[in-house]
């Protein structure tokens, strides 16, 4: 076992969850053709709503589910009321609003939790380490993992498998069919932002042990997420699964290569692949 | 009156000077009303792209802080350079955005986006890189304001704030005229359907280029005007939330109205520096201000006055 | 009487009446005191202690000036640019002279230049080694040692402790800041005879550190020595904290601020760690007995690090002024330069040759949590000592 081994495999970790982060933005673009720049602010909600439901609960895994949905609560509401009267504005008004979102959920959180940077304490079971050869590998890693996998496998399903996904995949090609067919685009839209968004708070929630919660969190994770977005391809689900784990190979190897590069590294790698792939990976013309 | 203005370049060149006269008074002071002025400049630039050549640029900081650098280090060396620093920052923030434009113009809509984000990314981490040129984290410091001709006879400050304000007027009445003339017309054509005007004889990538070029040079240009009234070129100037705050301006405003470009750089201003004063979580009402524009107001500020009184002209039966 | 002398003694009698408030004004035209620091944006948590330390000094100084304490907060957002034009506002509207305070070196260094510019008096406690080296000027002190300072009085101490330690890895932000630790890292493990077995740089929006931390567990060293600051610290530690780091070798962070960071990561994490650190609430000095005490009645918690310096700056600033008897910026300069006083470290001096201020820098080591005697209890005092560049080797000639 190598050092560029282990730290691709330490990319994996991270890449999965840029791909919980960055899949409901793909969707909620594909689907609404919503550029949703508040997408940052959710993850940061997740990771605050994580912290404190596990600390006054006591338990992590409620802490969890709370993260999903809390924010899964705040995108329905923000969607119904709000985002829901610029589908027909042109991009750059949903970008105005959704910076004008995240200024307030941002500000919010901070009158609520104050400025400090503040720890989420790693559940007992899983702040082992794992010897792989001279590597330890954090259990909490390999638990975020595994988590998105099963996420990723349950997204997989809906959207295969399920009439909602069928719906949702048919309004990515034409929403105005959807509309004809009879169903209520209005409703699958609601379920659809409701899904982006709390997967984005679930990966908040995920991060929050190993980032702490802090209020530029949000600020960070949009950059990702678009990111990772473009370079998968807007609107699939294998795009963000893919792009996510790219990126994270990247910058778990670039930092064993070429450290001061690392973060440049991801935007060289995805403008590289624009450049070859002007849809990115999985992007419908 | 609006629309008299955007008819006449003479009452347009007028009200940019009454902005420029009034500004000071607005204010309070002409550091803070030089800071609006090199915003609006900054704003309107991105207008060009966004409201006319349909390109959203998140690189418009790269450019800033392009122009920052550039009057810093041009002015250091030789410090009697006088204006001849800005030309050489216009220059380096075409050069800047022509080596940006050519990776990213190819790409459309959001790609085009995230690519121009990408760039800003290089742009950042090159100031960081090469803090010998840059001062790194620390930014570049000691910058010699250069001689405005106008010592001796007003005090320093209004002497920067007059030389400020006459690029103003002269940058945006330049745009004007780029917007107005064949050019602006090709790239409305552009913007409203690009392959219609490929079909119709149009150079597309060329168009879009030079549009790019025009921005970056003249948001170096602001950016050169912000270093020389902080007397400092900060890292802040190249980094992602300039980007963002030029954008946020020039859509405030309306994003095909050049003046209300200023006024969205006045608004932003004024907000921050009302606001901060009273409240440490004042972004919260920035935040509120932006939603409640997007609904009420979703041309803008520059568009909020035609909007409104469309609607109270138009009669009840067919109001649209 | 006839008119015109009526006119001209009533006239007379007018202007005296008008005078003579305005000379009562003078007398109590307050001081005013310019603390910039962010108090919204990415940087709020140095603002909102900051604040605090202003209006504990103010408190503390009660009368001492014969007049009130005007005291005015300028927000910089964290951003230089907007805390240079602020300063230049103040300056130009309300004539502001004494200035205090910055969130970060980068907005200190940019708005000395202009508060020297306009002949003001500024004192800050930012790191960068430029503000009373290479920038340095006559308007600006800075309490707080810098990176000579800091990565001195944390290694050698704990060098000579742990002779058993021989190889070190480094983890440094690559910035000026992060490569002035480094600099002066590398002096004292050549002086010393420590192996530098390797150093990872890393940028300043760093969030990941899983790979470095991998290159340090792979290269053998005995100890990590951490060289950056803010967030990436943080980050930085939390994830070594993950991996098992401690159990593997030595965590020694040269830069650390305090109480707010030992919050940040939780008891679980700092325990066992070594930090380097400007302040304390626990300094057994007089002075800060004194702090501790005006504080606490106050805000009913320990003071942390940006506190701490803004009252120790700000007291300094005022009790200046009162030496000097005078509001003027030259004669506080004067008052401050050379000035020996009990500080929150125990004695202090202020340089007149860089405006450096002479103070300790502790070293601690954190401590368990079921050790820790109260919530603010993280860390045991290992030393408090001091280093500085000597006149010689100093890039600042201001004597």
């Amino acid at each position: 076992m190598n050092i560029y081994l282990f730290q691709a495999l330490n990319g994996l970790g991270v890449g999965m969850v840029y791909f919980l982060l960055s899949v409901g933005l793909s969707i909620i673009f594909g689907l609404l053709g919503f550029v949703n720049f508040a997408h940052g602010a959710l993850f940061l909600i997740g990771a605050y709503t994580a912290m404190f439901v596990t600390a006054q609960t006591g338990s992590f895994p409620l802490g969890l589910a709370a993260s999903f949905a809390a924010v899964a609560a705040i995108g329905v509401v923000a969607e119904r009321w709000l985002l829901r009267r610029t589908y027909r504005m042109p991009h750059e008004s949903q970008i105005l609003i959704t910076v004008g979102l995240t200024f307030i959920l941002t500000e919010g959180v901070v009158m609520i939790f104050g400025p400090e940077s503040q720890q989420v304490p790693m559940p007992d079971m899983l702040a082992g380490v794992l010897m792989l050869g001279p590597y330890p590998v954090p259990v909490y890693r390999i638990f975020i993992f595994g988590v998105c996998a099963v996420v990723g496998l349950g997204l997989w399903l809906l959207f295969e498998r399920t009439l909602f996904g069928a719906r949702v995949r048919a309004g990515n090609e034409s929403s105005e069919m959807l509309n004809l067919l009879g169903i209520k685009v209005s409703r699958v839209y609601a379920l659809t932002f409701a899904l982006g968004t709390g997967l984005a708070g679930l990966a908040g929630g995920l991060a929050a042990p190993l980032r702490g919660a802090d209020p530029s969190m949000g600020a960070e994770a949009i950059v990702i997420a678009f990111v990772v977005v473009v370079l998968g391809g807007i609107g699939s689900f294998s795009g963000p699964l893919v792009g996510g784990l790219i990126i994270g190979v990247t910058q778990s190897m670039m930092s064993a290569i070429w450290p001061e590069g690392a973060r440049l590294a991801i935007f060289i790698v995805m403008a590289g692949i624009l450049l070859v792939m002007p849809k990115g990976l999985f992007g419908r013309a | 009156m609006l629309e008299k203005i955007k008819h006449s370049s003479g009452l347009f060149c007028l009200a940019l000077a009454f902005f420029a006269l009034a500004m000071p008074l607005v204010m309070g002071s002409t550091a803070t009303a030089g800071v609006v002025l090199v915003f609006a400049i900054a704003a309107a630039a991105c207008n060009l792209l966004l409201g006319y050549a349909g390109l959203l640029s998140f690189a418009q900081g790269s450019f800033f802080g392009v122009g920052s650098y550039a009057v810093g280090i041009v002015l250091k060396a030789a410090p009697g350079a006088g204006m001849t620093a800005l030309l050489v920052c216009i220059v380096a923030g075409m050069v800047v955005a022509l080596a940006i434009g050519m990776l990213s113009i190819r790409q459309r809509g959001i790609y085009f986006v995230m690519i121009t984000l990408a760039m800003a990314q290089l742009a950042y981490f090159a100031a960081l890189s090469f803090p010998q040129l840059t001062g790194g984290e620390n930014g570049l410091l000691d910058i010699p304001r250069p001689a405005t001709g106008l010592e001796g006879i007003v005090g320093e400050g209004a002497g920067q704030y007059a030389l400020i304000a006459v690029v103003f007027v002269l940058a945006i009445a330049f745009l004007r005229l780029v917007v107005r003339s064949p050019f602006g017309r090709a790239l409305d054509a552009v913007r409203e359907n690009e392959v219609r005007a490929q079909t119709a004889g149009y150079d597309v990538q060329k168009l879009k280029l030079l549009a790019f070029c025009l921005s970056g040079g003249i948001t170096a240009l602001a950016g050169a005007l912000y270093a020389l009234q902080l007397r400092s070129a900060p890292l802040s100037n190249i980094d992602l939330m300039t980007s963002e705050t030029i954008l946020i301006m020039a859509i405030l405003g309306g994003r095909r109205s050049l003046l209300g470009a200023a006024f969205g750089a006045l608004a932003m201003t004024l907000m921050a520096e009302q606001l901060s004063q009273w409240w440490p979580r004042w972004q919260m009402i920035v935040g509120l201000v932006l939603i409640a524009v997007v609904l009420f107001a979703p041309r803008g500020l520059g568009g909020a006055w035609a909007h409104w009184r469309d609607r109270r002209s138009a009669p009840a039966g067919d109001r649209a | 009487m006839d008119r015109r002398s009526f006119l001209t003694v009533a006239g007379s009698a007018a202007t005296g009446s008008l005078m003579l408030p305005r000379f009562a004004i003078a007398q109590a035209r307050p001081f005013s005191y310019y603390s910039v620091n962010a108090f919204s944006g990415n940087f709020a948590t140095s603002g909102k202690y900051s604040d605090l330390g202003v209006r504990a000094a103010v408190t503390a100084f009660g009368n001492g000036l014969g007049r009130p304490i005007d005291y005015r907060k300028i927000d910089s957002e964290g951003n230089p640019a907007i805390a240079v034009r602020k300063v230049q506002q103040a300056i130009d509207q309300d004539k502001a002279r004494h200035f205090g305070g910055a969130a970060l070196s980068n907005e200190a260094l940019a708005i000395m230049k202009e508060i020297d510019k306009n002949k003001g008096v500024y004192f800050t406690y930012v790191g960068a080694d430029e503000v009373t080296g290479k920038d340095c000027n006559r308007s600006t002190f800075r309490w707080g040692l810098p990176t000579y300072g800091a990565v001195n009085t944390v290694m050698r101490p704990l060098i000579q402790q742990n002779p058993k330690w021989k190889k070190v890895y480094t983890i440094t932000g690559q910035y000026v800041f992060g490569e002035a630790l480094l600099r002066n890292a590398k002096a004292v493990m050549q002086e010393t005879k420590l192996e530098h077995v390797g150093n990872s740089y890393h940028s300043l929006a760093e969030k990941e550190f899983s790979g470095y931390l991998g290159n340090a567990m792979g290269s053998g060293a005995d100890v990590l020595l951490v060289l950056n600051f803010g967030a990436n610290t943080l980050d930085l530690l939390r994830q070594a904290a993950t991996f098992g780091l401690k159990q593997r070798m030595a965590v020694v962070v040269a830069w650390f601020s305090g109480l707010d960071t030992f919050q940040a990561l939780g008891a679980d994490v700092t325990d066992g760690m070594y930090f380097g650190l400007q302040y304390w609430h626990t300094l057994d000095t007089p002075a800060n007995k004194d702090f501790v005490r005006v504080y606490k009645g106050e805000f009913k918690e320990n003071p942390r690090f940006y506190s701490a310096a803004d009252y120790q700056v700000a007291t300094l600033m005022f009790d200046a002024a009162k030496r000097a008897g005078s509001d003027e910026p030259a004669a506080i300069v004067k008052a401050l330069e050379g000035h020996s006083y009990q500080g929150l470290t125990g004695d202090e001096q202020i340089r007149p040759f860089d405006h450096q201020v002479s103070k300790n820098y502790l070293l601690v080591r954190g401590k368990k949590k079921a050790a820790m005697k109260d919530a603010d209890d993280y860390a045991d005092i290992l030393s408090s000592s001091r280093a500085l560049v000597p006149q010689g080797e100093s890039d600042c000639k201001l004597a």
